[in-house]
């Protein structure tokens, strides 16, 4: 090998070892992950399989949190979920959802978490629902009316 | 073994229904998720909400991954806004001061969130080169990484390839990580790709030319303390945040 060569392996040597080190520091800041985590991620397979109509957010009143200097975020969040021929509004509180089907109408509605229903409630007749809530783990609504089914997007708290 | 697309491979598998390739992708993207949100000082049920989401909604986004190349990036994007809205939603809970604001800091970092973005970034980028390299691959760096070392010998027994087999496996590793997109951008932040000089140079990098740097072996450009060249007009990666613009 020439004193050239020796120098290039040398130097991608000390390369290499660098690369691999700051790697090794991402993995130790990342901490290691619980089991908890990698059973969930594992778990949210399970939602593979819906066959149900996908409503998705159309308005989240906490987008404008984000941007806004605080003190415009006292009232509840209100989201608004759409689907092509159903939509739920929704404000959340701190243990409860409130909500409203659009159009108005008698249904029924019920929260999922990521290991299955946690309540339902039905409708009035102008479509309205009041259902508990607890803990702060995503969860999403099936809504279902004698015209139509609707199922949110994954709502986080 | 001679899988070079395993990410891509992971998301056909788990798109047609495949549970064990979903628990791949699990697998190698799980330190990605973990390390934005540890950026973000989520940790508890915090930590383990925002990491629910993500995963739940990579589910329904899975159809839609049209190059798997961006799944790091995408992985990143949705665990960061996550992690902004519970940040977000406990202020809305909470009296908010600002003077025990700390959502981006990182103790080595005080007064410097900055670097502490920078250093976040980078080592975001790498987890993703991580998990996007061909599992004989991605197995030996996980082993050359472990903390107290382990011999080449152990290493070799572990994975049941040759000790012979492993310096060079190494070397392309890391090779295949540096040319990792992710990574090149990021990298370039500093207007070289060697980390050394990167690593102190945090505070520093704002007057630097991005000049990307693909073809490096040998490259006398390397001589560390140097600045930079700036070559004239040929930056093919504006400066900075690529990422950001694959969202």
């Amino acid at each position: 090998m020439s004193e050239a060569e020796g120098t290039r392996s040398e130097e991608r040597r000390r390369v290499d070892d660098a690369l691999l080190a700051e790697m090794a520091a991402a993995l130790r800041s990342a901490g290691p992950p619980s089991e908890t985590m990698i059973a969930g991620a594992r778990a949210a397979f399970a939602w593979r399989t819906v066959d149900e109509e996908l409503a998705a957010l159309s308005y989240d009143s906490r987008q404008d949190d984000l941007v806004a200097v605080r003190g415009a975020d006292d009232e509840a969040p209100t989201l608004v979920y759409e689907a092509s021929a159903l939509a739920v509004e929704l404000q959340l509180l701190d243990t409860v959802l409130l909500g409203q089907l659009v159009p108005a109408g008698p249904g029924e509605v019920v929260v999922l978490a990521a290991e299955g229903e946690v309540a339902r409630a039905d409708t009035d007749a102008l479509g309205c629902f009041r259902l508990p809530v607890t803990g702060t783990a995503p969860l999403r609504l099936r809504c279902t009316t004698p015209q139509a089914t609707l199922l949110t997007d994954w709502i986080t708290r | 073994m001679f899988d070079d697309a395993p990410v891509a491979t992971a998301v056909l598998a788990a798109r047609a229904g495949d549970q064990a390739a979903w628990d791949r992708l699990v697998d190698r993207f799980v330190p990605l998720v973990a390390s934005v949100v540890r950026r973000h000082r989520l940790y508890g049920q915090d930590a383990e909400d925002v990491s629910q989401t993500v995963w739940l909604r990579l589910v329904e986004h899975l159809d839609a991954i049209r190059e798997p190349q961006a799944l790091p990036g995408w992985i990143v994007t949705t665990t960061r806004n996550e992690c902004l809205r519970v940040i977000a939603a406990r202020r809305r809970s909470t009296p908010f001061d600002p003077s025990t604001r700390e959502d981006l800091a990182d103790p080595a970092d005080a007064g410097d969130p900055d670097a502490a973005m920078v250093r976040g970034e980078r080592h975001e980028a790498l987890l993703s080169a991580l998990g996007d390299l061909p599992d004989h691959q991605r197995s030996l760096l996980l082993l050359l990484m472990t903390d107290p070392p382990m011999s080449y010998a152990e290493i070799g027994r572990t994975l049941g390839i040759p000790v012979g087999s492993i310096g060079p496996t190494r070397a392309r590793a890391l090779q295949r990580v540096r040319t990792c997109p992710d990574v090149v951008a990021l990298m370039d932040h500093d207007g070289d790709l060697d980390l050394d000089r990167a690593r102190g140079a945090d505070g520093d990098r704002r007057g630097n030319a991005a000049v990307p740097e693909p073809a490096r072996a040998g490259d006398a450009g390397r001589r560390a303390p140097e600045p930079p060249r700036a070559r004239g007009g040929s930056d093919p990666v504006p400066a900075g945040r690529s990422r950001s613009s694959r969202a």
